[in-house]
Formats: structure tokens, sequence, C-alpha cells
């Protein structure tokens, strides 16, 4: 299927000139047989942009931005073999954002129409301030289609029939019920999604990019006597419906239904301090318990408890976070962020010194830091905040293997759950789905009902072993939004850390 | 064009459609969001937003479709895919809308909504934090302080007849603060919601809890692993009430998977609990006059003196477990599914004093802030374990504050321990509690 640029800029080389208006047409091309979509509705209309950022910037104030989108989500969600819920939802919408002495207004409106962003744009403008200086406007060529490939696909999602979809949910359900007669309880949750976004500001940035996303979870219940033990599941990728091969939905229902049915045998978690060997995959604990102190606008407010450390040692030399957008087809990938800047690498802590933080335009401009590619939005209805897309540990030396068996006593902590983080204070707590104890350097009984209890800045000094196989974990990051990010961590050892258990 | 107009244009649609039964919920939004800092706007953002979802069914299968669009040829082209994916959902008996039923009269919109300018909305803000920064010199930043308000207007037609329509108003306010004293660092957070503006907390009081919070965390200690006696102040009664909430929840209830599926009838808890939920109740942040069906809302109490009286039901969950919708069903907006969620969700107020709590309590822990506890809660097994802060009590008065500790048991266990329960319920959120105490918790420390 050939990809399509859906949104052809005409006025070339003069994009944001104020007294050009830009010119979008929408070319819709759908393979015959595919669901009928609704893009082409926009075809003809004449965006007035750079009279809405005019609007925007009609009071003074440092940047004038604003920001398009369409988007169409399909959901499926499987209960008892049954298909609960089918739906789809379409969304348009435009956000105007106007940043005045590092201040930001903020409005939107569910159209895309001129008159309507005009009016978000002039109420935006309020936060400007009469005589403020007006930013020069600067001209650009708009990126044309999204160009970097990182998040590419195949199959638009929203193009491919429901039948095929349905397929999905019931060979996940299929697979997870023929893993072991004590698989009671499959919910699955299927969804899909194809963003179209449009952003352009006065600083000449103007980028255009579609960013697919597939999602496919899986909770169990196992069985077992008076026994029952939860099992879950989820792989998220920034593809398309390729991405929802056989053999992955075969792999991802497989492993839901082991861990439920390896947590039947589960006795009490432990509590208290001891070693925790976190396995690959829980880099969770690294997004909540440093991540979220590096983005820079905890960092201007004052109260990361990371702001003034760059160049210090932060922890142990063993560790190195890196936080990488710009990784092909990971959950918190994207060719542009929501303000248009390309998604690079960044070093956020080498080999246990600071080296930098997250940003977006305002915290970078403002702090005189360089522009991170982390400014991100939930959505047309939210202005951007600066967010993690992949936060990794990169892979150390240690066999993995050897991270295990040179641990005498403590906890093995295969799959995590969720987590929280206090970012003035650094204290986090996060669950563990999937625990094991680990009894003269061996794996033995799993565990139920863990938490870790720690603080973030100290457990970076507390890591004494880390592993060669950094693998990811996809999430869904709050903070007031909600925006997808994956997390990556290798197989790595926590000297001593606290375990809230029940027995 | 006015909602009801576009409410019955879509159901024309869908009566003209394939669809055997439909129904369309429709929703208009405006507001802002401010925040202050340093005592200048630093966020302004204004929400004007509407959209729809409809649920169509054929031959028994439903689906679920929404969009933001709202031009004629866009509720056309809705109404057709829905009443083409719905093929590919499973029939179901439960797929029914709301009959229409006589109107419930419930106080939830405040017209000062429209009178509050913006510059009025702001001094609150600048107030609060002038009165945060004026608690004590310990108060070294501001996290942040918030305000929001909303006019909702909601509109639910279905092929039942039924066509109501709700006007709400919501305000809310939050302060977070940082203290610091010879480089140790807590926070501490106040907010409130409420129908009604002038409902919410002045700015001294939303200031000096805040502050208080913070101040009061410093220096805190850890404890050995003990199991004692847990005070739950009411500013964390919520989170026992949650978890309480995911097992009366029709969706388990439903589908099995609640512990407490067969216990109607059954003495579950102490005498000393109640746990209401209520709609009803005029201008709480729950309060509606019918929920995100068009069932009307009803007070219902789901324990009563320790015994488990009812669950918490939308039509859907309620069929299938052989019983009417308790006017529960709730949207996180246009574009969610409908789903089971509480109103005003509480657990009612004793006859203890909270400081009586304290006094009576020979060696225990006093919880004011639980970290992760919903990370920590098993709705399969009940097992209950979160971080805690809070303070040590020894012969009824705080010996010292306390944090990094964890606290643990199960729900069941905890229900039935619960051995005082406070008189200073305060319904500052939708879901809240007084403060209750559970007469023993594993504590884990260092």
């Amino acid at each position: 299927m050939k990809r399509r640029d859906f949104i052809k800029v005409t006025a070339k080389g003069s994009a944001l000139a104020m007294a050009s208006p830009i010119v979008a047409e929408l070319i819709g091309v759908c393979p015959a047989g595919a669901a009928e979509l609704e893009w082409s509705s926009m075809a003809g209309a004449d965006y007035e942009i750079g009279k809405v950022l005019a609007e925007a910037l009609s009071k003074g104030g440092q940047l004038g931005e604003v920001y398009l989108e369409e988007t169409i989500r399909t959901g499926i969600r499987v209960s008892d073999s049954k298909i609960e819920s089918i739906q789809l939802g379409s969304d348009r919408g435009g956000g105007v954002r106007v940043i005045n002495d590092w201040k930001t207004g903020y409005a939107y409106c569910d159209s895309w129409e001129s008159g309507d962003l005009k009016r978000a744009a002039g109420i935006a403008s309020r936060i400007g301030k009469p005589g403020a200086a007006v930013t020069q406007m600067k001209a650009s060529d708009v990126k044309a289609g999204s160009g970097r490939g990182i998040a590419s696909y195949e199959l638009d999602p929203s193009e491919v029939l429901a039948d095929a979809k349905v397929r999905v949910v019931e060979l996940a359900d299929r697979v997870a019920r023929e893993y072991d007669p004590a698989i009671t309880q499959v919910r699955i949750d299927y969804r899909d999604e194809i963003k179209r976004m449009v952003v352009f500001n006065s600083d000449g940035v103007a980028v255009q990019q579609e960013t697919p996303l597939m999602w496919l979870s899986i909770d169990l219940l196992a069985s077992r006597g008076d026994r029952r033990a939860p099992g879950y599941v989820r792989r998220s990728a920034k593809s398309g419906f390729e991405y929802a091969t056989e053999d992955f939905v075969r792999e991802t229902a497989e492993e839901g239904a082991r861990q439920a049915v390896a947590m039947l045998d589960a006795v009490d978690a432990p509590s208290g301090e001891m070693p925790v060997v976190i396995a690959s995959g829980g880099g969770v604990v690294f997004h909540e318990a440093m991540g979220h102190g590096l983005e820079a606008d905890g960092v201007d407010r004052g109260t990361s408890f990371y702001a003034g450390l760059v160049g210090e040692k932060v922890g142990s030399e063993l560790v190195t976070i890196v936080e990488d957008g710009s990784i092909p087809h990971l959950r918190g990938s994207f060719d542009y962020d929501d303000e248009g800047t390309p998604s690079r690498r960044n070093v956020l802590i080498e080999n246990g010194v600071l080296r930098g933080y997250m940003s977006d335009w305002l915290t970078a401009n403002k702090l005189g830091i360089p522009l991170t590619g982390n400014g991100r939005r939930q959505s047309y209805m939210h202005y951007p905040l600066v967010r993690m897309t992949n936060t990794l540990v990169v892979p150390g030396t240690s066999d993995p293997k050897d991270v295990i068996s040179q641990t005498p006593r403590g906890l093995y902590a295969l799959r995590l759950g969720g987590g929280e983080v206090d970012t003035t204070t650094g204290n986090f707590t996060f669950g563990v789905r999937e625990a094991y104890l680990i009894e003269n350097g061996k794996i033995t009984s799993p565990v139920r009902g863990a938490t870790l209890i720690g603080n973030g800045p100290e457990i970076l000094r507390r890591i004494d072993m880390v592993g060669d196989d950094t693998t990811f974990w996809p999430g869904t990051c709050g903070k007031g939004q909600w925006v997808p990010v994956s997390s990556g961590a290798p197989t790595l050892r926590i000297a001593s850390i606290n375990v809230g258990g029940t027995a | 064009m006015d909602s009801i107009s576009v409410a019955k244009k879509l159901l024309g649609l869908i009566e003209k459609s394939a669809a055997d039964a439909g129904e369309v919920y429709l929703q208009t939004t405006e507001g802002v969001d401010v925040e202050v800092r340093d005592q200048a706007v630093e966020r302004l953002k204004n929400t004007q937003a509407a959209g729809y979802a409809l649920r169509l069914v054929t031959g028994g299968r439903m689906a679920f479709v929404s969009s933001s669009d709202m031009r004629d040829e866009s509720l056309e082209r809705t109404v057709a895919r829905g009443v083409d994916l719905a093929k590919h959902s499973t029939a179901d008996e439960s797929n029914v809308f709301a009959s229409p039923s006589p109107e419930v009269s419930v106080e939830t919109y405040d017209d000062s909504i429209d009178n509050v300018s913006i510059d009025q909305k702001v001094s609150l803000l600048k107030d609060t934090e002038t009165l945060c920064f004026a608690y004590d010199p310990l108060i070294s930043k501001m996290e942040g302080v918030d305000y929001s308000d909303r006019k909702t207007e909601t509109v639910i037609a279905n092929t039942e007849g039924l066509l109501s329509r709700r006007l709400s108003t919501s305000f809310e306010i939050g302060a977070g603060v940082v203290a610091e004293k010879n480089g140790d660092v807590e926070n501490g957070w106040e907010g409130m919601q409420s129908r009604f503006f002038d409902k919410l907390d002045p700015p001294s009081r939303i200031a000096s809890s805040a502050c208080g919070k913070a101040i009061s965390r410093l220096g805190g200690l850890s404890v050995s692993t003990r199991t004692v006696p847990v005070i739950f102040d009411r500013s964390v009664a919520h989170t026992v009430l949650a978890h309480l909430f995911q097992m009366v929840s029709g969706d388990r209830i439903a589908s099995g998977t609640s512990m407490l599926k067969d216990r109607i009838g059954d003495k579950i808890a102490s005498d000393l609990v109640t746990v209401v939920d209520d709609a009803t109740l005029p201008g709480l942040p729950g309060s509606r006059p019918f929920d995100d069906e068009g069932t009307p809302s009803r007070r219902n109490v789901v324990l009563e003196g320790g015994v488990l009286k009812s669950f918490i039901f939308d039509i859907g969950t309620g069929l299938k477990s052989g019983a009417a919708s308790t006017g529960n069903a709730s949207r996180g907006g246009f574009r969610a599914l409908p789903g089971v969620a509480s109103t005003n969700y509480f657990l009612a107020a004793g006859d203890t004093a909270p400081g009586d709590i304290i006094k009576t309590t020979k060696s225990g822990l006093h919880v004011t802030s639980l970290a992760g506890w919903w990370v920590g809660i098993n709705p399969t097994t009940g097992d209950f374990s979160s971080g805690a802060k809070g303070f040590w009590i020894e012969n009824g008065v705080v010996a010292h504050p306390v944090k990094n500790v964890t606290i643990a048991s199960n729900l069941l266990a905890m229900l039935s321990g619960i051995d005082a329960v406070g008189t200073d319920l305060f319904h500052r959120f939708g879901r809240v509690g007084p403060t209750f105490r559970v007469n023993e918790m594993k504590v884990g420390g260092a």
C-alpha cells in the first residue's frame, strides 16, 4: 500500500509569510475495498494559518503556534470469548498556543475551520500584554510527509477491515485458553490508531506527520482449587496493522497465560529491605524514579531533586540512562514531537553523571538548554509539556544469569506493575506483577503482592550489577495528560530496597 | 444548532438506518484551566468542546462510534459506520437502553459560572499562593496553584423514547507546596471539587491545609516492621473505598470475578461501616439527576452496619447479574464507552471525634499519605499494600513523623477490623470518608 501525503501545502517557500495564506489540500486515496474514511472532507479547505498566527500574537508574545490533528481509533474488547465492545472514534481539531514572557495561553476548537481557529487564537492571545514585543515571524518550508520513517507503516489500521482485527482478538483468546486448563478468564483489549498532525509556529516550524499506533493487552485469571492468580501482558508499537502477525499474537497470549499459571503457586511476598534483581524490561523504575525528575519543567520550578546537578555524580557508574524518541517503532517513538522538533537520542545520565534534561520549546528557551524533542501533548485539546518518549538504561556487561547466581537472597522482580513518583522527593512506589524469591543464588517460589518502595536518587546509587540484555515495555504516562511511552532496562540488581509485602 | 436538535437529528438517522435500536450521547463543554505562579498567570487554557457518541444495535450486536465532527455529512457517515461495525460484535441480551422514567431533581448548576470573571479566578489563586508562602518560612516552593471550571450540557436520547438533558457546572481548586528544613524536603497538597463556586474551600483553608501537611511531614523516620493499629486520615480514606468499589462494581459482579459476588446479606465489615453511593445529594462533585445511560439517580447503600446490601450497576452489568441499574453508568467524556463508576461514594460518618481516635491508640500509625496504593490493590485476592507516610502514635499522642514505610493487609480483614470511625466526613471530592482506624495492619519498615 502506498503511503499517502495527507496534506499538500501549496504555498511553497513562504508557508508562514503573513500575507500568503497556506492552502492545504487533502489527497484521500482509499484502496478499493478498504473502509471509507473521512479525511476527504478536508479537501478544498483553505487554511489561513498565517492569519491565525497573527491573531495569536496580536497582543505580543514569544511564540505563536497552531496545531491541527485528526485521529481515527478502533478498539475491540473481548471478555468470556465474546466481543464485549467494538468502537470507532474520529476526532478533528486544532489548538492555538501563545507563549509570552514564558507564560502559556491555549485554546482549541473541534474543527479546522479558519474562523474557529482565529477565535481560539484570540482567546490564547490573552496571555500576551499590550505593548509586548511581537516575534518576527519566520517563513519555512513544510517538512513534507513524515520523512524520517521512525513510525512508518505498511497497513494503515484505519483502512483495515474490522474482520481482520476481530481475527486478532479471537486468536489471542484461543491461544490463551489453550495454554493451560487453569486459565479461566481472558479479557483482551485491542486498540489501533492513526493520528495525522500538522504544527506551525512563528519560529518557522512547519511539520506534518502521520503516526500509527497499535496495542494489544490481555488480562487473565488462572484458577486451581480455591487459588486464583492474575496474569497480564501488553504489547504496543508505532506500527501499522502489519504488527499483528499470527506469531506476535500467539507469543503475547502465551506470555500472559504463562504468568497467570506461574503465579497460582505464589506465596505472600516478604517485606523489609532486601536485594532486588529487576529482570530485563523493568525500565519503568527508571521512568518513574529518575525520568520525571529530569523533565526540565520541574527543573525550572526548582521542584525537581535533580535541579542544578548537571555534571554531578548522581548514581552508580554502572548506570547510563538515555531518552530516545527516534528508535524505530517503539511505543514512545515519532519523527517529530508535538511542537515539530525532530526526535533524537539524549543522554541523561552517563556512567552515573548527570548530563542534561529533557526539554520542550518553553523550557529549552527559558533555561538556555538544548531542544531535545520531548514536547508532547495528548491531543489538540492539550498544550505541550515536557514528556518522556522511550527511556532506557543502556546494556551493561554482566551476564543476566550471573546477576541472579551472585545474589544469595533477595527478590527477583520478573514483571513490574504500574508505579508513581513524587518528583520533589524522588520517592517512588510500584507494584510487581510477577516476582520470585532468590535463595542461594537460585530463583525459587513465586510471590504475590510485592511492592517496591524507594527513593530514586538513592536507588540509582545502589545499583551494583547491570546485565547486557536491555528490552522494552510499553506504557502510558500520565502528567495531567496521557502519552504513549516505553521504558527499557537490562537485568540489574539494586543492592537494597524496601519491599512491601504481607508475609 | 442546539444540542437537543442535533440529538433528534441523529436519532432520526438511526431510526432510518438498519439499526434495531440506538442511543445518542451528546456533550458540550466549556471552561477554563488557570495556573498561577509568582503572582502571575503561568498557564491559561480555554476549553470549548462538543461531540457525540452513538451506541447502535443490530441483531443484538452493539457498536460504539464517536466523533467531534458535527457537520451533517459526518453525522450520516458515523451512523452508517456504526451500523456496519455492529455486525462484528457478539450478540448480547444486555445490549439495551434506558426507558423513559420520571425525572429526579438534583442541584448541579451554579449560574455564577457565567458571572465569575477570569480576574476573580486568578486572584483566588494569587491569594492562595500568597497565603502559602506566608504560612511558614519553611514553605520554600510552590508546586503550583490551579483552578478549573466547566459548564457541561449532556443530552441522551434513545430509540426507547428517552430524551433527557442535564446542565451542570463543576469547579476545582488545588495547591501544592514544598517545605524544606535542614535538607529534608516534603510536599503537601490540598484541593477541592464542587458543583458550586462558593462552596469551594477559601484560599486560607486550601493554603493552611497544604502547608500543614508538608511541614508536619518534615523529619520523618522509618519504623521497624511490625503489626499495629493503623489510622487512615480522612485525606486517604478514599483508597480503601476505591478498593471496595472494585469488588462491588457491576463489572466484576457480572463477570464473576469479585470475591463478594455471592455475599449480599452477609456481614463483611464491622458494625461501624456504612458505605453509600448517592448522586442525588445537592451540589457535590458526583451529583447528577440521571446517569450516562439516562437512568435516574438514586441513593444506593452498599454496606450498612457492616452488612453487604447492594452492588453498583449500569444497565448491562445489572441485566447480566439479574438486577436493575443503580444509576451508575458513567463516561469519561463522549469519546469513552460507558461503564460502571461511583458518583458521591463515601464511608458514612461515625460518632468518634478524630482526635479521640488518636488519643485511644496506644501504639500505631496515623497514615496521612499513601503512594502507589492503586498499584498495590489486587481485586482478585483483596490484597492491599502501599507506601505510606504519617505519624507514629505512642500512648495516644504523636511521637514523630513517619516515612518510608509500607502498610499491607487484605480488604476484608481491614473492613472487619475497623474499630473507630470519625465524625469528620467532608465531601471534598467524589470519593471520601472520615478518619477511621483499622485494628491491625502490617507496617513494613527498614
